[in-house]
């Protein structure tokens, strides 16, 4: 009986592994189970700190408003421009920019009371949400990237 | 046994019919203070009841046009109040109120009203450039800046709503997320968190249901 449950278990984790891999083909596939999870965790953190300090202007779906606040989702600026986005989340931005060929000219501020990791969270989340598959953030590369600010 | 079952059907009916009348009656609510007036009618007193109204008011849209109550004359419209540096619930009340735009677009007798609360730095340049940014027709959605006073005064008097300065709030200013239903007369028929999905639904019923009073009406 125990072996079967042991053989089970080992299913369920290859079946497991095998769903997020197909999920993600770019970032997550070459992640071993445990980053598996350590990335599910920092998306359900960064979902809450998203709700809490980005979902207003960006949206609940990342969509964005118009051309005053530009999407989130299937956002290709993201994933080539990690250093920058960390900066912008702890900082903020004003002027001009183009995501996704559109041109915007805003200001968002800064959320400079975020610590390291939460930045790491909100980034992962957003970065493997709404078409996003950038892979996982961590606290260590936004406490290198925090470096380049300024 | 079998009279009782029939009674019981009889008032199931009934309870059918009077929920089903009840709908197709049933009006929006009035809300504000009501007054009560008496007047000297053929030598009798006679009681008015005065609902609460919009007062007068004079603002300028982002097109430069004088934005009055006349402008709403015959249509229904729905109201807030934002400013467009805000960094808080304004920009999730202006996706919910996209919604309402998009749906009635095509309604001429369905017209929004936002007032910015920030007039000093929302002036008539910048609230043209937002509302061009979000993509709506000046004919449908008017944006208006004013007097400042008077602009807290018509929030906090006729719409009953918070709206104002205040040093401590994110942005500088403070002001209700709510969506104002104003019906042909003036009246306030209706209020709603403008920074929920849910009741952003209802209030798209709601202005549904308004029409309709009107059209019966006539």
């Amino acid at each position: 009986m125990r072996e079967l449950n042991k053989v089970l278990i080992l299913i369920i984790g290859i079946v497991f592994f095998v769903c997020c891999g197909r999920k993600n083909p770019d970032s997550a596939s070459y992640l071993s189970f445990n980053d598996q999870i350590k990335l599910r965790q920092y998306k359900v953190q960064g979902e809450g700190l998203y709700l809490m300090h980005c979902d207003n202007c960006h949206q609940a779906d990342g969509s964005g408003l118009g051309r005053l606040i530009p999407p989130l989702s299937e956002n290709t600026t993201i994933a080539n421009n990690r250093n920058q986005i960390m900066c912008v989340i702890k900082y903020g931005l004003e002027g001009s920019l183009i995501i996704n060929g559109v041109e915007y000219n805003g200001k968002m501020p800064g959320n400079t009371e975020l610590t390291n990791l939460e930045i790491a969270e909100i980034m992962t989340f957003v970065g493997n949400s709404w078409e996003n598959s950038i892979g996982i953030v961590l606290s260590s590369d936004v406490e290198k990237g925090m470096d380049s600010c300024h | 046994m079998i009279k009782y079952l029939k009674a019981l059907c009889f008032m199931f009916l009934v309870m059918v019919a009077c929920s089903c009348g009840q709908k197709k009656g049933d009006k929006l609510p009035i809300y504000g203070q009501q007054k009560i007036e008496n007047r000297m009618e053929g030598g009798k007193t006679v009681s008015d009841t005065i609902p609460h109204t919009i007062s007068d008011f004079s603002f300028i849209d982002q097109d430069s046009t004088v934005i009055t109550n006349e402008t709403f004359k015959g249509k229904i419209y729905i109201s807030d109040f934002f400013f467009t540096s805000c960094p808080t619930i304004c920009p999730a009340m202006k996706k919910q109120m996209l919604r309402v735009y998009d749906k009635f677009l095509e309604n001429d007798k369905v017209s929004i009203l936002s007032h910015t609360i920030d007039p000093a730095y929302d002036n008539v340049a910048v609230l043209k450039e937002y509302s061009e940014r979000l993509g709506v027709k000046s004919s449908k959605w008017h944006f208006v800046t004013g007097d400042e006073q008077a602009i807290y005064d018509i929030g906090e008097k006729s719409y009953m709503v918070t709206a104002g300065a205040d040093a401590d709030a994110p942005g500088g200013y403070i002001h209700s997320g709510a969506f104002l239903l104003v019906d042909m007369d003036r009246r306030i028929r209706g209020v709603y968190d403008g920074t929920i999905a849910d009741e952003v639904d209802v209030l798209m019923n709601d202005i549904e249901r308004l029409l309709r009073e009107y059209e019966g009406a006539k």
